[in-house]
């Protein structure tokens, strides 16, 4: 935070947006950080965000996480905007570079949550359309999944398996060597 | 998991959230799988199964071989595309449990083209083909397309002045890197070597002049195209390489060729150049003095002089090498695999007889076709398994590896 004060004094500088969960509960939140969502610049842009943004598919409980994360990213993107327009000495650079290492520590620890809030924080990045966060959550059940049989697969995720057995025995044959 | 209803089990609030993600979230997430886990999860479920496949989601997943297109003749497990009973592209399907991935003519500019006999396919990249059509009296075009979306458009062709002859003609096309493609043609006369590439962001052509010193391009070879270079084997005076060349820089360097130690001398035949799991390879054989043990005679009581295509000298035997590229910046090469035409053909010799037409981009197998029978085989260098995949027809030519792309391009924006 306190390595990025050109960014909270814009953030500062900048309009509020309320944003409404699905249980109603309200979150005040600056326009850089709202804006990381896709959907929510849209709506600024159109100009229907006076009286809150309402988000019935979002409950509170996740909607805090994901204000957390694009806090926290917008903070980023703001000290990337003036390291870029302003000089760029070693010192500046090296600042950088912590700032971006402290932002790999944020994503891992933000990560650290069970399945099903993980699964909440997919469908939310994916309507809010925050390509950050959905590239990061999608990423983390991809690396969950790439190791794993289809038997694990469906073992992990509890999926009933509903191939024939010579369906399954099709896919397998034609790309026998991603089994193998 | 037998349950018969994954909600209602213990664990249910897990069970729901895997159930009730979305298609698009699903995708998503499939889509950030390589090539391998994802063909692997097509085994998960149904849904699972029918997503990955599904037109609107496969843009967005990674693709792999789906089967070859060849010029003329038709047979075996092929489809073709045929105009007034005239079969001018065969389709070789290797993802037969996804469906033929054509239900329509992939070509619908086929069509208005007066004379099919003059279109010949020339090669692909990336899921664009390449071809070439002579129009009756007028100078021959290209046509790149796009099967999958049914783009096309056509390009301009070089006039040849005199003297000057066409070595390779190919396609490059790199979806990561641009939407727009090149065609890449090279000319050689008796002193030098002229490369021409089209753009389709410029439309226009530019040529230069390759600065190979002896080296010119080697006969019968496919060219590789992966990580923004063109591969093309050369040969010289008395040595090999394979050159490395893109649009920006041209010429960026000519990596030696491998050849086993004390086989310098070997001229190799039947070379092929190609890209499997980020690297390159390349394949050719060898011959060697046989081992007083090894057995002389043909394992399918084969006779040399059954053929003229046959030649070989007793006591011979004949090897399949195929080398990897392990690291560009040293030229540093491997030798991945060797496979004797025993293993291969069931004959000791069939020096000719055969072409390495693939190698699969994702899996340690080869495709070749044996001239003899027109079969196309596969060799799984994991198992040393051969595999008879199909008969082709008479006329085969130009038989070229098809990985599906999906995605509409703006190179072809001019045309519907």
């Amino acid at each position: 935070m306190a390595s990025a004060g050109s960014g909270d004094e814009k953030a500062a500088a900048a309009a509020m947006i309320t944003l409404i969960s699905s249980d109603n509960e309200k979150f005040e939140v600056t326009e850089a950080t709202a804006t990381l969502s896709q959907t929510i610049r849209h709506m600024i842009e159109d100009g229907c965000t006076d009286g809150g943004v309402p988000l019935p598919n979002v409950t509170s409980k996740i909607l805090a996480r994901v204000i957390e994360y694009c806090k926290k990213h917008a903070t980023a993107a703001a000290g990337e905007e003036g390291s870029s327009s302003s000089f760029s000495d070693a010192a500046f650079l090296e600042v950088d570079r912590a700032f971006l290492e402290e932002l790999e520590e944020f994503d891992d620890a933000f990560l650290e949550v069970d399945r099903a809030t993980l699964f909440d924080l997919i469908l939310a990045a994916n309507y809010l359309d925050i390509k950050g966060l959905l590239n990061l959550t999608c990423q983390k059940v991809a690396d969950s999944v790439k190791g794993k049989t289809p038997e694990q697969i469906r073992e992990m995720y509890n999926i009933v398996n509903d191939l024939t057995p010579e369906e399954e025995a099709e896919i397998r044959r034609e790309t026998q060597w991603a089994f193998e | 998991m037998d349950c018969p209803n994954p909600k209602r089990s213990a664990g249910a609030v897990v069970a729901a959230a895997a159930a009730d993600l979305p298609d698009d979230a699903l995708v998503q997430i499939l889509s950030r799988l390589p090539i391998k886990p994802l063909c692997r999860s097509k085994c998960v479920a149904k849904a699972w199964r029918d997503l990955i496949a599904h037109p609107l989601h496969r843009r967005k997943l990674p693709q792999t071989l789906a089967g070859f297109f060849y010029g003329s003749g038709g047979g075996g497990r092929t489809s073709c595309w045929t105009r007034q009973g005239q079969e001018f592209v065969n389709f070789i399907n290797m993802l037969w449990a996804s469906g033929v991935p054509f239900v329509d003519p992939p070509f619908p500019f086929f069509e208005d083209l007066p004379g099919i006999e003059n279109v010949s396919l020339l090669g692909s990249c990336n899921g664009l083909l390449l071809f070439e059509y002579v129009p009756e009296y007028q100078y021959p075009v290209f046509i790149v397309c796009n099967p999958a979306t049914k783009q096309w458009v056509t390009v301009p062709s070089k006039h040849i002045p005199a003297g000057y002859l066409v070595k390779h003609t190919c396609l490059i096309f790199d979806p990561a890197a641009s939407s727009h493609f090149h065609v890449v043609q090279f000319w050689e006369n008796l002193k030098e070597t002229l490369v021409h590439a089209y753009s389709s962001k410029t439309g226009v052509w530019r040529s230069s002049r390759c600065h190979w010193g002896s080296f010119s391009i080697a006969r019968d070879l496919a060219s590789a195209f992966f990580n923004g270079k063109l591969y093309l084997a050369l040969d010289g005076r008395n040595e090999h390489g394979i050159v490395a060349w893109d649009t920006e820089g041209g010429t960026r360097k000519i990596i030696p060729l491998p050849f086993l130690e004390g086989q310098k001398w070997c001229l190799p035949v039947s070379d092929y150049v190609g890209q499997s799991q980020g690297r390159l390879h390349y394949i050719y054989h060898e011959q060697g003095l046989l081992e007083a043990d090894e057995p002389i005679e043909d394992v399918n009581g084969f006779e040399a002089d059954d053929a003229t295509d046959f030649v070989g000298t007793e006591g011979w035997s004949y090897e399949v090498c195929i080398w990897v590229l392990e690291d560009y910046d040293t030229q540093q090469w491997e030798l991945k695999h060797t496979v004797s035409f025993l293993e291969l053909f069931g004959k000791v010799n069939c020096r000719m007889g055969y072409k390495v037409i693939a190698i699969h981009p994702d899996h340690n197998l080869l495709f070749l076709v044996q001239h003899w029978n027109q079969k196309l085989i596969s060799y799984d260098m994991d198992t040393r398994e051969v595999r008879d995949l199909c008969t082709l027809a008479h006329g085969y030519g130009s038989i070229t590896p098809y990985v599906p792309f999906f995605l509409e391009s703006e190179a072809f924006e001019n045309k519907e």
